[in-house]
């Protein structure tokens, strides 16, 4: 009897149900954080979509990995350390994982070919507001990746979806969180093994990802979303910033150090 | 005596056909959207002058005519209604509530309303005689383009948050195809035959031409433009050139039906997105949201032949003709 339910339990968890096609999104991390909240907010819009595609989108476990046979419909999402990042992409080499918070230090972040950084590192985001408090010498505004009170691109739509359900206001991690399972999504709508896709540098970089920010974001060569920044003083979005004028910033050596070759 | 009752009743008759005529005779007007200024600006289309600003209620977005003429709809998003505005008094006769958030609509032949409700993640269908909700239709994240096919059997709706368009049938409303486009597609427009229905997606920047019956993608393009982002689209008269609102490209890009190829790109005014072709084809008019006026397009010549100052970002436009 017990087997039976394990070989139903294993059948469900690996190929689907009748309702589509499972696809499996791991959060590393604490479940009291922002970063939760818009994992939740992403599974819940990426499901408005898969209902129409007979995609579900599920949280696994890491116990659940060894179970899942579809390692090409799985990703992880991060908001754990630089360090953790690299054990997991060392430990899981063909699921992407999705940084989603800056790198706490300044010191370089590991690269590895199926690590995807939501957020820029924290010395682009120290530059983008140097640059700024220089330009507005009596401003102290602050380089974020996200607003609660930003409405243009119909980020005032994603503000209320995620207000009414996260009764918070959405903030950097959570806008983070959720624009990794958005571009999970957008890209599982689109591909049989969109993991696989995801570890695929031409996709990457091509992706023409809609993260409510009015322009296409795709990723670099160093596997880091590109996107403008919003400049907030005081509560206040005061300006955006470019990717162009972004990328004047970035140091012409790279910005992250290579992982063992295990990769 | 019998003869003179036969002829009185004809001339009443003629009397009533004179004036239903009339009363319901296509003015030319055209009915603009001020998304920032709570308005409407009717326009006169032969003297390209602003002759009368309605005030309509918070955040006007998508406008229509009647099959019949005789009314302009007008949804309010804010207000969470549409507003029913006489074309010939240039007055709003009356408002029903229809869900939360209404943007984009389209009239269908039959009179009711096809309205996507971008907050409820719905599209509507409404009688506006009445103001009664007909049915609701689930669609994806943030719908937003309607367009209803020539012939009535279907409907069209962008999901743009979702990457959707959704090919719905009429009346059973049921979905007939999902189809996943580029990213946040905006509006929709159908070919005069029903077949086809071409896609604007606004952040990739792509066109996107769908055939109707088996919802499969049959070519794609894209505007090769970094700051084309496309919203409204149409097709000219004879079926030929497509008609694409370029964003903040500030063009109108006109396309080559068959092969998605792009023959011209018209400079207009800033961040161009609603879009309104007369109805034989000579006449385009543009919404240039950020200069707050309209312009009107020679589409023999494929020039801007005049600009028409506004209300505060106007969205949408319509044509009473």
């Amino acid at each position: 009897m017990l087997k039976s339910f394990t070989v139903i339990c294993l059948m469900v968890l690996t190929t689907g149900t009748a309702l589509g096609k499972e696809l499996h999104i791991v959060f590393d991390g604490s479940k009291e954080t922002d970063a939760w909240l818009g994992l939740q907010q992403g599974i819940e819009e990426a499901n408005t979509q898969g209902k129409f595609l007979n995609l579900k989108y599920i949280i696994a476990n890491f116990n659940d990995l060894a179970s899942i046979q579809d390692k090409a419909s799985t990703i992880i999402v991060s908001a754990r350390s630089a360090l953790r990042n690299s054990e997991l992409a060392t430990k899981y080499p063909n699921i992407p994982v999705f940084a989603v918070l800056p790198s706490s230090s300044a010191q370089s972040r590991p690269c590895a070919k199926n690590i995807l950084y939501i957020s820029p590192s924290s010395q682009i985001m120290n530059k983008v507001t140097t640059l700024w408090r220089a330009e507005h010498p009596n401003g102290n505004g602050r380089a974020q990746l996200w607003h609660y009170t930003f409405r243009k691109y119909a980020a005032a739509q994603l503000n209320k979806r995620f207000k009414k359900t996260a009764e918070k206001p959405m903030s950097d991690d959570s806008w983070s969180a959720w624009a990794a399972v958005k571009l999970f999504s957008d890209v599982a709508a689109k591909n049989a093994n969109p993991s696989t896709q995801l570890l695929n540098p031409k996709e990457t970089s091509t992706l023409a990802f809609d993260g409510q920010k009015g322009v296409d974001l795709n990723f670099n060569s160093e596997l880091e979303l590109l996107q403008p920044l919003l400049i907030v003083d005081n509560g206040i979005i005061v300006s955006e910033i470019s990717i162009q004028k972004i990328n004047t910033l970035r140091d012409a050596n790279s910005n992250c150090r290579t992982l063992a070759a295990k990769n | 005596m019998q003869i003179n009752k036969k002829i009185s009743r004809q001339l009443q008759l003629l009397v009533l056909v004179f004036l239903y005529n009339n009363a319901f005779a296509d003015t030319g007007r055209v009915f603009v959207t001020n998304e920032r200024g709570d308005s409407v600006s009717v326009l006169d289309g032969n003297t390209n002058q602003v002759i009368s600003t309605i005030a309509v209620g918070k955040r006007p977005r998508g406008v229509g005519i009647s099959p019949d003429g005789t009314e302009v709809y007008v949804a309010v998003s804010i207000d969470n209604l549409i507003a029913v505005i006489d074309p010939i008094k240039l007055e709003v006769i009356r408002t029903f509530s229809c869900g939360d958030d209404p943007e984009a609509f389209a009239v269908h032949p039959n009179g009711n309303i096809y309205i996507s409700n971008e907050e409820d993640a719905i599209a509507s269908v409404y009688d506006p005689s009445n103001g009664k909700l007909i049915d609701t239709i689930e669609v994806g994240l943030e719908p937003e383009g309607v367009a209803i096919s020539p012939d009535g059997t279907k409907v069209a709706v962008t999901s743009e948050s979702t990457n959707l368009l959704h090919i719905i049938e009429i009346p059973s409303h049921n979905i007939l195809h999902n189809v996943v486009v580029g990213a946040r597609p905006r509006s929709a427009a159908f070919s005069s035959d029903s077949k086809t229905v071409y896609v604007t997606s606004e952040i990739s920047g792509e066109i996107i031409k769908i055939n109707v019956d088996s919802g499969e993608i049959s070519q794609k393009v894209s505007l090769g433009d970094a700051r084309a982002k496309p919203k409204d689209i149409l097709v000219n008269k004879d079926g030929s050139k497509l008609y694409v609102a370029g964003g903040r490209s500030n063009k109108i890009f006109v396309l080559d039906e068959k092969e998605l190829k792009i023959l011209n790109s018209i400079p207009v005014g800033k961040r161009v997105w609603g879009l309104a072709l007369s109805k034989d084809g000579t006449v385009l008019y543009t919404t240039d949201g950020v200069d707050h006026q309209v312009s009107v397009i020679d589409t023999t010549l494929e020039e801007v032949s005049a600009t028409i100052p506004v209300g505060k970002f106007p969205w949408g436009v319509a044509i009473h003709d």
